[in-house]
């Protein structure tokens, strides 16, 4: 299905940076907040190092539909079905 | 919501015809009054819709549906309404600042110029396009033969071919349907609109039906992950190429119609009810359009380039085989998250191609070696005509084979 997007080896690496402390998560939270969580959608989910071809970290994320009656709710709320 | 559908088969009476491009204008209408005609209510920079994407990709809509006699007032309206924010002094900055990036600052003006045109800009682009900087800006193939088809739009522009960058795309060579990422589906999709000039030149019969069978096998691999935007491309591929629309892709419409007809709009996993809800309630409106746009113009295109199409024959629905059905619904598996739409049908609704490339990409994508080899020989035995993702999986395993790895040493691949 493709709905795990996140290997094996993406989930051991985040596991060691947790246990040794190394993620800075109020720094990272400010990032976020400065550039929009759309950041997060940039380039497929991967996030690039200096604009090379080098994939330095894989933002994991949610991926797939909501169910489609609760997106008809949102739709018909703003107005926009026909 | 109609019960049972039928591999081959329309749904008729669903929607009046054009039901879609009437929606996709609709939300042109929408963009134009909520996030261009006036300073949007919504940051933009939290979705992926930017003032000039926005404009871009309306005037792409508008380019592509210029040839809808019965739509051409509001067409042209919607285009002369349009043509202000892709000819303003922000576009032209940026023309005459980059020319590295000129053609990208005028690609709404350029698709909008089968409407009306502006003497002062052409000229400003024809200096920019000519400077030596514009090579400055090193593009991958498929945006490189974008470059090509926007310059092709402009007058006198007989010497650029836009043929000569289709072979560095992956048109000339083969879409990944095993592993591909959606960028890669995206890259093959736009190649095919730019390399056709939106259906306007036609490609070699054998490189057309090799081009159609590897969006048959990527349709099945993005529809089984719900990613209804990047099928709706996908589905651009018969009529662009001017063929009869295959099982897989009519299947594949009917399931983005039904998915379509529940929300409003063709649904995408960019939407999401929960982000917004928590949009202040005056933003809510525009941050819906900004997120939503994409997929109404893709269903809508969809919709008008598969018109034509579907009007050529269809397969019998008698060469149906629920047992085959149901051999390779259980090869296929149970769905680990959330059941995907076309899931949702019965399994005989669905063409036999879909379900052995389903089976075969989720047995790849999980590095089920033995269960792809499975579905394979099942296939092939069956009598299940050879689709690219079948060819890709028999190549994968002959590899494989010939050069076979400990599995200690393949983790993380």
């Amino acid at each position: 299905m493709g709905k795990n997007r996140v290997s094996d080896l993406d989930r051991e690496i985040g596991s060691e940076l947790l246990q040794l402390g190394a993620i800075n998560f109020e720094a990272i939270g400010t990032t976020i907040a400065k550039f929009g969580p759309a950041s997060a959608f940039e380039d497929d989910g991967w996030i690039r190092w200096c604009g090379s071809d080098m994939r330095i970290f894989r933002w994991p994320r949610p991926w797939g539909l909501e169910e489609l009656e609760t997106l008809r709710d949102s739709i018909i709320q703003v107005g926009l079905q026909r | 919501m109609t019960a049972t559908m039928v591999a081959g088969e329309r749904i008729a009476g669903r929607h009046p015809a054009g039901h879609w491009i009437d929606v996709g204008l609709d939300i042109a209408t929408a963009v134009l009054e909520h996030l261009l005609d006036r300073p949007p209510a919504c940051d933009l920079e939290q979705t992926e819709a930017t003032a000039g994407k926005l404009v871009a990709e309306t005037a792409i809509l508008l380019h592509a549906l210029r040839d809808d006699v019965a739509r051409r007032p509001r067409v042209e309206a919607l285009a002369a309404r349009l043509l202000p924010h892709a000819t303003n002094g922000a576009v032209r900055t940026g023309v005459a600042m980059h020319p590295a990036l000129a053609l990208d600052y005028a690609a709404g003006y350029l698709a909008l110029r089968g409407f009306a045109t502006d003497d002062a800009l052409d000229d400003l682009l024809a200096h920019a396009i000519a400077d030596p900087t514009t090579a400055s800006r090193e593009r991958v193939p498929h945006r490189a033969l974008e470059q090509r088809w926007l310059c092709s739009l402009l007058d006198d522009r007989a010497d650029v071919h836009v043929d000569d960058g289709v072979a560095a795309t992956v048109l000339g060579g083969e879409l990944d349907v095993l592993h591909g990422t959606r960028d890669d589906g995206y890259a093959f999709t736009h190649a095919l609109m730019y390399a056709t000039d939106f259906g306007s030149t036609p490609r070699r019969p054998e490189v057309a039906r090799g081009i159609a069978a590897q969006a048959s096998s990527a349709i099945a691999r993005f529809l089984d992950d719900d990613d209804f935007d990047l099928v709706g491309e996908l589905l651009f591929t018969w009529p662009l190429l001017d063929l009869p629309m295959a099982a897989v892709a009519r299947f594949a419409y009917d399931v983005l119609d039904r998915a379509a007809t529940t929300v409003g709009l063709l649904p995408s996993a960019a939407m999401s009810a929960a982000a917004i809800a928590a949009q202040p309630p005056p933003a809510r409106t525009a941050y819906t359009i900004a997120v939503s746009y994409h997929s109404a113009y893709v269903m809508a295109l969809a919709e008008h380039l598969t018109r034509a199409a579907t009007s050529s024959s269809l397969p019998p629905a008698s060469t149906r085989d629920e047992t085959l059905a149901a051999t390779f619904a259980a090869l296929i598996g149970a769905d680990a998250g959330r059941i995907p739409e076309w899931r949702r049908e019965p399994v005989v609704a669905a063409p036999t191609e879909l379900l052995v490339d389903v089976a075969l990409t989720r047995a790849v994508r999980r590095g089920d070696l033995a269960g792809a080899h499975t579905v394979l020989v099942t296939a092939v035995e069956s009598g299940v005509p050879p689709t690219t993702a079948m060819h890709q999986t028999t190549r994968l395993l002959h590899r494989l084979t010939r050069h076979p790895v400990p599995a200690t040493e393949a983790v993380g691949v």
